[in-house]
């Protein structure tokens, strides 16, 4: 009977990686659109597993490795969210050059970040960080131009750091008081007060997990990867791995490390941390005039929103949850809105002034990119009002009123960029360079993002998702208003 | 207690190879160094007997464990510096990002 509960429990995880195993084997023999579909359904069935386990009970009372049922709101979110991207950039995978390899790795993402969320073990979680970092580098570099080469090299070398930071934090650990690695473990040794350097390395693993989140201090990889990355893959880093790995801190920390010992802990480290990111987030996006690299500071601004939720602790689990969600959601698709302009406009530079006038052209992609940039910021009637609304509602609630006031501020702050992109589409008009075919001397900056686009335009793939993300976040936002915001939170808790 | 400091030493020797080499193939393998510090204080901590009770051939396996990342961290790193040697005709890190500007 224990082994049904336990292949029932992990049922999402264990349908995406078979999608991305069958993937990788008909990729070998060069059958792409095979390929491609495998990849969807493993991840789309493991969406519908996922929401369908919703409200399971949890087993991260025993020695498990992973807590059948914990979350399974978000694994399904992850599942559905990545097998929507996939579906979207179908025709560009199907052309590209081990396109199928591609979806397979993108499948490995998706089911890993499905992995960290269940995880209720340390070794569990390194192995799929692990997993989910090296099949991003290589998703990063699939556009093999020269800036992109450059980003995966360098988003390659931090990520490792902050794998060796983490194994050695893991190896303090447990080699000096471990005979296994469960987060319950962790929990009776934190209340044994067991000196310096275990404390020493669980700085070290939160450190390693700020890495790939892409918080403040580390957050330099990020920029270059996003703004470099194929529309396809940066849709999909940006979005589900930030959910695993906010969820993964939650868990670790607030109810494995800090679980049973005084929270001020909790409130110094990652307070601070959430207060840099939102701040350098939300001031660094001012300055910058390519859409994806303003996406990818917006990203830095997110995650110190959803720092916040740390800092309060596990009171604060479901809200970083909605709110990491409704960020991803968003935030992959407004990268993916970047593959959807480009097939509407060629000769597109990657700049927000380049988006101006596309309101008239594409109305339901000008439509759908407004609400995902509302979402953003958090206006009420989007998914993304609940997620701060919640979290900083915790963080009043328990007495860090400052925290919410920097993040409102912060919000406010960051307005300014995603309302230039609103004032692109909407109210400027559009330039000749790009209404038209060809201005003498106004090459992209960066060349090589010319070949990515061109005759590889990927159709109205992306647009129609755009569209989906949008009503979405719209749903979400407006539903809770007539039916109570109950529902919202039994769909994110964590069982 | 030894072995913590040497294995923490091995590690910071490994940080400041990534932090000053302009190598590329240097850089990757100082963050071998990195991970390899982690399963010497492992395997290192299991052969003196200063492991817990009860956690017999689990440090062992949580090792080889590690061995197995790094493996798979060295495969796609090479992968990824042969790329950027054929597209700069370089592997020092300096001169890739001056390319870019």
């Amino acid at each position: 009977m224990a082994e049904v509960t336990i292949l029932s429990a992990f049922a999402p995880q264990i349908a995406c990686i078979t999608g991305a195993a069958v993937a990788i084997a008909l990729d070998a023999f060069e059958r792409r659109h095979h390929a491609v579909v495998a990849a969807v359904a493993g991840a789309a069935l493991a969406c519908v597993l996922g929401a369908a386990a919703v409200g399971r009970p949890t087993a991260l009372t025993g020695d498990v490795a992973l807590s059948g049922g914990g979350f399974s709101g978000t694994v399904s979110v992850i599942c559905g969210l990545g097998a929507l991207m996939l579906a979207a950039s179908w025709p560009r995978l199907v052309r590209a050059d081990h396109g199928g390899g591609l979806a397979a790795l993108s499948a490995v993402v998706i089911a890993s970040a499905a992995t960290i969320v269940a995880a209720a073990d340390i070794l569990v979680l390194l192995i799929a960080l692990e997993a989910m970092a090296l099949c991003a580098y290589a998703l990063v570099w699939s556009a093999r131009t020269a800036s992109a080469t450059e980003a995966a090299i360098k988003y390659f070398i931090q990520g490792a750091v902050a794998t060796g930071l983490f194994v050695l934090g893991l190896a303090i650990v447990f080699g000096l008081h471990g005979n296994t690695t469960s987060y319950v473990w962790i929990r009776t040794l934190m209340v044994s007060s067991p000196g310096p350097p275990v404390t020493t390395a669980f700085v070290l693993i939160g450190v390693a997990l700020a890495y790939k989140l892409g918080a403040f201090p580390f957050h330099s990889w990020a920029l270059d990867a996003f703004e470099t990355a194929p529309p396809y893959a940066s849709a999909m880093l940006a979005g589900l791995p930030k959910i695993a790995a906010i969820v993964a801190m939650m868990t670790l920390y607030t109810r494995a490390v800090f679980a049973n010992v005084a929270s001020e802990y909790l409130l110094w480290v990652f307070g601070a941390i959430a207060v840099a990111s939102m701040v350098f987030g939300s001031l660094g996006g001012l300055t910058q005039f390519s859409y994806t690299r303003m996406l990818a500071y917006a990203g830095v601004a997110q995650v110190g929103y959803a720092l916040v939720a740390l800092s309060v602790g596990s009171v604060a689990m479901t809200p970083a949850a909605v709110l990491v969600s409704a960020y991803a959601v968003a935030g992959s698709a407004s990268f993916l809105a970047a593959a959807a302009v480009r097939s509407a406009r060629p000769r597109w530079d990657g700049s927000i002034a380049g988006l101006a006038g596309l309101g008239q052209e594409r109305r339901w992609l000008s439509a759908a990119l407004a609400v995902a940039m509302f979402s953003l910021v958090g206006m009420p009637l989007t998914a993304g009002f609940w997620g701060k609304f919640l979290v900083f509602g915790s963080a009043v609630a328990v007495g860090h009123w400052w925290l919410a006031l920097i993040g409102v501020l912060a919000s406010v702050i960051s307005f300014g960029y995603y309302g230039s992109v609103l004032k692109s589409l909407y109210f400027d008009e559009p330039e000749e360079s790009f209404a038209e075919a060809e201005v003498p001397g106004s090459s992209p900056p960066d060349r090589d993002m010319a070949d990515i686009s061109g005759p590889e335009e990927s159709g109205r793939g992306p647009e129609i998702a755009v569209v989906l993300c949008a009503a979405v976040l719209l749903g979400v936002g407006i539903v809770p208003l007539i039916a109570g915001i109950e529902g919202l939170m039994r769909f994110f808790t964590f069982g | 207690m030894s072995l913590l400091v040497i294995a923490v030493g091995l590690f910071c020797i490994g940080l400041y190879g990534v932090l000053t080499r302009r190598d590329l193939v240097a850089i990757l393998a100082s963050i071998e160094v990195m991970l390899g510090s982690a399963t010497l204080l492992l395997v290192g901590l299991a052969v003196a007997g200063r492991t817990v009770q009860g956690s017999e051939g689990m440090v062992e396996g949580v090792g080889l464990m590690v061995i197995v990342l790094a493996a798979a961290e060295a495969a796609v790193g090479l992968a990824l510096v042969i790329s950027v040697s054929r597209r700069f005709k370089t592997t020092r890190i300096d001169e890739i990002v001056k390319v870019r500007g």
